[in-house]
């Protein structure tokens, strides 16, 4: 009798292993993530070290004698038009491409993290008040509002960075909306109500510690998306001006030329193709390894 | 030739590094007309066991056994056709939670239809006739109608006869019932286990009744089978298991049924700790009316008075939407109270801001039910136990610390744990933590709300020993919230039993077990399940017509209080009120 | 049912109210406006009398006011590129293409990324399941411009099977559809597979097993039947995604389309036009948000039936 119900202090049971081990073993178990991440971190390395790997600056016309030379030995990706070295271009590219998402998506979840965590944890007034704003946003497709704004406020690199924040924040926010309103009434939130702490308090040191993997999630898979916006525009010649090299431009210039000079078409197609695929791959796989029950979605 | 004959049975769950054992070697048979129960903890493999039987179990289960009969079938080697014939025919199957049983695109009907059908040739007409048949046989009154009926319009109790019927459709020949009761409160419970009882005698079934709880063990069945980690501790007639018990494991499960305690000492202070007065919760509730909205208020809580004596445990007892957490989370202001008092040792708490507030709540926590999310899964246990001191700036961050591991060792848990997280805990120590929480501020006031109703029955009980050990160590006045008539019998000093947003009677518990007044309290004391099988009996079940109808009436004489044609409570004896109606 | 399909009405009409006050704004906010100094530069005694003329000089409420009173007569006033007609006359021309085009990509497109996902579904791990993933993955995140100008790269330009542009010659639609059917194909093959996969986890299905039913019956008559109700509410953010797309489907493969007058009046900054874009395309948003939300009520019956308690 007395046994059961005094039993003697509990010693610590062996370390079990973390929900993050196994997030950690479903990410490396699902190829295409793993792959995409690798490929993902390969053209960061690329962007950074871009001066490194290819000696000539993108916007030199250095090779005008060669103009529209196909690949070789010396031109990777050959020469386009004006007679500038294509891979270069390329690979400068992808400092564009990937700082406009990394920048981009972190706007994104600034804005996205403060308004997802006041929907979901007071509800009611502020709540609808924040859905209805999404609602506007669900009625005008993305890219339509961004050719319109991109044409208003005339293109350039920062205004292409503020029109994908403002158009990211949403996914961010709903993400976040909906974590925190599924922790709201989680009984350690109430317990921390119940020992008097401030809302302020419990969304900083409860929520959104709590809500982390759908932070990591919105932010990966922004990525793709400001990408994508911006070569978008690029490519309607209303995104980064020129000479500035970006893959949309150079799929826009490259369309003159694709039945002659192929390369200056398939080149920055395949390379804005692959990393839009990459991050995807990588965010998607991150996704369904922090919360298996997302799937798909 | 036994109608299921299991031998050596083995189930393994493969998993990312290696494969978690659910069943090792379990062999058992039943046979025809026979009652078997299994009983175990979480985990055990009961029910793992059984779904094996119907091949129910998920691809990543491996399955390996000698023998794996179910009506002369080996179902390990079943095709197609014998599959249908095992399913629903040879064995039909009752869940748990009769909410998330049904399709709930289709009405209940089309659903019992469907499986006549499948089994048998059988026009939709005939199908729907017997399926009627077959709901007025589990005793649902208007048959006809609740044919009709979408899942999501029925109640829990209502969807669980649906479900009987459902699996009696196919005249199967044993009747697998899979913890059938415990997503029901105590009074649906009993009818639901007199109902299987009623129907496995009229069909002439074998029944396997998985359950944690050896009351419905001693309700329902002949022969019972302990199991624990995935094997079999003992099996044997269940008269026999109950009154000589040969495994340690099976007698820790029987203590816990008889756990007793010293009652409180009580303190000489008039004061109470806390009491509530007129304390009342009213919801809008909006009934769309076309483009409009129509506003009706629901009560909740009707206007409530309490008092929880200075180091006293009350009882709040009473079914699910009897307002008996609202009242408790009212008590704690984590639900704004419609209206009413909330006093504290004397001091009315209920108009405070927040911030004038916050002193008060290092006097009064709260302990939960549901110990997987009291605890932030982000934060280590010390963090989790200290954190009360950090928002009211106790101590240093050291001193906090220090003060957290000493609160490990008061729970029972070693101070190595000071550093996990909670996903590394089970049930139990988890809670552990949870009271460690709610008691470091040292309050004098303890809200348990359904502290234990999430636990194994072994650990519910060494979770109630700490609880009354720290009561009676700190001079903690207790309001303990719950359903579990056992454990309030043996814990509490006085009990208020809630109905429907009312409160229907209040006495010590000795009495309220003793000499019961109201016709809901009755009828909640006479649904408990027994605690040994000699005792089983059949019973009567009252609606919610007949337990109004029945309230008692008395006089004013009797009373000492005005008449009046609502009934109210009056008390009748010293600490003992009840609900009545009061006449001349 | 009928109050709920009023109050859907009552917050769509608001939100498309205040789309359009924004994009109107928007418009208006831009320095300079259509007579900008640079762009079209005339005297200040000429600008303010065609200010006047088009009633630029009033206040924006009042400019706006009338503009919608004008709309909701279908008079959206006249393009800039072509003052010849009505902004009405262009669009009722330019839709064709656009509905043609768009509407069997879509039309093609759902049902072969329904099928794909319920394959996936059904056989998980398997081929077709990766399939599945990948053309998902592919036509969801690769912008429609890309996969436009690799069908075109691959089947006219490298294996010269298929023309790579033109409108109206029938043979020549070929590749604008492949390309405007990517979108429905990913999206369906994604939702249909993620939807039947989560029916299919649900307790409910362990249920109908016990009772004994056959898989088929499981699958064809309760798993698609729960799947659907989530399917019905993507149906729109997909169409979202082709009518995004008909924009780059349209400029790559040069059809005289919806699209590529958007990108034409964007171009040119040619404002009615740009403006009645917006305004139709958003109008359209509210009004298939709205039908949706109907279906989804009417095959939903929790909404459908209500409590009886």
């Amino acid at each position: 009798m007395t046994d059961i119900l005094t039993p003697p202090a509990l010693k610590a049971p062996a370390r079990q292993r973390s929900p993050l081990w196994f997030a950690w073993q479903r990410f490396l178990s699902n190829k295409a993530a793993l792959g995409g991440g690798i490929v993902l971190a390969i053209l960061i390395l690329m962007a950074l070290l871009a001066p490194l790997i290819t000696p000539v600056p993108p916007e030199a016309q250095l090779f005008l004698t060669q103009s529209l030379a196909f690949p070789s030995a010396e031109h990777w990706f050959g020469v386009d038009n004006l007679g500038r070295d294509f891979y270069t271009r390329i690979v400068y590219g992808a400092r564009i491409s990937l700082s406009i998402g990394f920048i981009a998506a972190g706007f994104s979840v600034l804005i996205g993290i403060p308004l997802g965590a006041l929907a979901g944890y007071f509800g009611g007034r502020t709540d609808w008040i924040i859905m209805r704003i999404i609602e506007l946003f669900s009625v005008v497709p993305p890219l339509l509002a961004a050719m319109l704004l991109g044409t208003l406020i005339r293109g350039g690199y920062p205004s292409i960075v503020a029109i994908a924040a403002l158009f990211g924040w949403v996914q961010v926010c709903l993400l976040v909306r909906a974590q925190v309103k599924a922790f709201r009434d989680k009984e350690f939130v109430r317990a921390a109500q119940a020992l008097g702490a401030s809302p302020w308090y419990i969304i900083r040191r409860h929520l959104i510690p709590n809500s982390i993997s759908p932070i990591i999630v919105g932010f990966v898979l922004a990525i793709p998306m400001a990408m994508m916006l911006e070569a978008s525009l690029s490519f309607l010649g209303i995104g980064v001006p020129p000479p500035t090299p970006t893959w949309g431009q150079m799929i826009n210039e490259g369309i003159n030329f694709m039945f002659y000079y192929w390369h200056l078409a398939v080149f920055p197609t395949a390379a804005l193709a692959i990393t839009v695929l990459a991050t995807s791959l990588f965010g998607d796989g991150l996704r369904d390894a922090l919360d298996p029950t997302l799937k798909g979605r | 030739m036994s109608l299921v004959e299991i031998e050596d049975l083995r189930v393994s769950f493969r998993q990312y590094g290696g494969a978690v054992d659910a069943v090792r070697g379990v062999s058992f048979t039943v046979n025809e007309g026979e009652s078997l129960g299994i009983v175990g903890e979480s985990g055990s493999g009961k029910s793992v066991s059984c779904a094996a039987l119907l091949r129910l179990l998920p691809p990543t289960a491996e399955v390996s056994a000698t023998t794996l009969r179910l009506d002369g079938i080996d179902v390990a080697k079943a095709g197609k056709d014998d599959l249908v014939r095992l399913r629903g025919r040879a064995a039909a199957m009752i869940f748990q939670d009769p909410m998330t049983a049904f399709d709930p695109v289709f009405t209940i009907g089309h659903q019992i239809a469907e499986t006549i059908q499948a089994h048998r040739n059988s026009s939709a007409r005939d199908a729907r006739k017997e399926a009627e048949d077959l709901l007025q046989r589990v005793e649902i009154k208007n048959a006809s109608d609740v044919l009709d009926y979408y899942p999501h319009q029925l109640s829990g109790g209502m969807l669980q006869r649906a479900m009987i019927a459902m699996a009696l459709s196919c005249r199967p020949k044993v009747l697998i019932a899979d913890e059938p009761t415990t997503a029901l409160d105590v009074t649906i419970q009993a009818q639901i286990l007199q109902l299987i009882k009623k129907v496995q005698a009229e069909f002439g079934m074998a029944l396997i009744m998985i359950t944690h709880d050896l009351g419905v063990i001693a309700e329902t069945v002949d022969r019972v089978l302990v199991m624990y980690r995935g094997e079999v501790m003992e099996q044997g007639p269940v008269q026999q298991i109950f009154d000589t018990p040969q495994h340690d494991y099976t007698k820790q499960l029987l203590a816990s049924l008889h756990a007793r305690f010293e009652p409180s000492r009580g303190s000489d202070s008039d004061t109470p700790a806390l009491e509530l007065k007129g304390l009342a919760k009213a919801y809008r509730i909006r009934r769309r009316r076309g483009l409009f909205n129509e506003y009706v208020d629901f009560h909740a809580v009707q206007e409530i008075n309490l008092a929880l004596p200075k180091n006293r445990i009350v009882a709040i007892v009473g079914e699910s939407g009897s307002g008996k957490t609202t009242t408790g989370m009212m008590a704690m202001r984590l639900t704004d109270a419609s209206s009413g008092q909330i006093l504290v040792d004397g001091h009315d708490i209920s108009n405070l801001s927040p911030e004038a507030l916050k002193p008060w709540r290092r006097r009064m926590q709260v302990v939960f039910q549901d110990s997987y999310s009291a605890l932030d899964p982000m934060m280590t246990l010390a963090q989790i136990i200290a954190e009360p001191l950090h928002i009211h700036g106790v101590g240093s961050p050291r001193e906090q610390t220090e003060t957290a591991l000493s609160w490990l060792d008061r729970v029972g848990l070693d101070r190595s744990f000071a550093n996990r997280y909670p996903h590394e805990l089970s049930g139990g120590q988890r809670q552990r933590v949870a009271i460690a929480r709610a008691l470091v501020l040292e309050p004098t006031v303890l809200v348990a709300d359904e502290p234990t109703s999430a636990l194994d029955v072994t650990v519910k009980a060494q979770i109630i020993g700490l609880l009354k050990k720290l009561q009676a160590e700190m001079g903690l006045s207790m309001l303990f919230i719950s359903h579990d008539l056992s454990t309030v019998k043996s814990l509490t000093d006085s009990v208020v039993v809630m109905y429907r947003g009312r409160v229907v009677e209040e006495a010590p518990t000795e009495r309220i077990f003793s000499d019961p007044q109201h016709p809901y309290t009755r009828a909640l004391l006479e649904a408990v399940p027994v605690t040994n099988p000699r005792d089983k009996r059949s019973r009567n079940f009252l609606s919610a017509e007949e337990i109004e109808a029945r309230t008692p009436r008395l006089t004013v004489l009797q009373t000492g209080v005005a008449p009046h044609s609502k009934p109210q409570l009056v008390a009748i004896a010293p600490g003992h009120r009840v609900e009545a109606y009061v006449t001349n | 049912m009928l109050g709920f399909i009023l109050r859907r009405l009552v917050s769509v009409a608001f939100t498309f109210i205040a789309v359009s006050i924004i994009i109107f704004l928007m418009m208006h906010a831009v320095p300079g406006g259509p007579f900008d100094a640079n762009d079209m530069p005339v005297s200040e005694a000429v600008r303010a009398k065609m200010m006047a003329q088009l009633g630029l000089d009033q206040p924006l409420y009042v400019q706006y006011l009338r503009y919608m009173w004008g709309v909701m007569q279908f008079d959206f006033g006249v393009p800039y590129q072509s003052p010849g007609e009505s902004v009405l006359q262009l669009l009722s021309r330019a839709w064709v293409p656009s509905l043609v085009l768009g509407g069997l990509g879509v039309l093609i497109g759902a049902p072969l990324g329904i099928l794909l996902g319920m394959a996936a579904a059904l056989n998980r791990n398997s081929w077709i399941d990766y399939l599945a993933s990948a053309v998902a993955t592919i036509g969801l995140t690769i912008p429609v411009f890309v996969t436009s100008m690799l069908l075109i790269l691959v089947f006219a330009v490298w294996l010269k099977w298929l023309p790579a542009s033109g409108w109206p010659h029938p043979e020549r639609w070929i590749l604008p559809i492949i390309a405007y059917a990517a979108i429905p194909v990913a999206t369906y093959a994604r939702y249909t597979r993620s939807a039947m996969l989560d029916t299919m986890s649900r307790p409910f299905v362990t249920v109908l097993r016990a009772k004994g039913l056959s898989e088929q019956r499981i699958v064809f008559q309760h798993v698609l039947r729960n799947s659907a109700i989530p399917l019905v509410t993507v149906f729109l953010p997909m169409f979202i995604g082709t009518a995004t797309g008909s924009i780059f489907v349209e400029a790559m493969f040069r059809i005289p389309g919806l699209g590529a007058y958007f990108v034409s009046s964007i171009e040119t900054r040619d404002y009615p036009l740009e403006m009645a874009l917006m305004l139709m395309i958003t109008f359209m948003y509210c009004i298939a948000y709205l039908l949706s939300d109907i279906v989804y009520a009417l095959i939903n019956p929790r909404i459908r039936v209500g409590g009886a308690e």
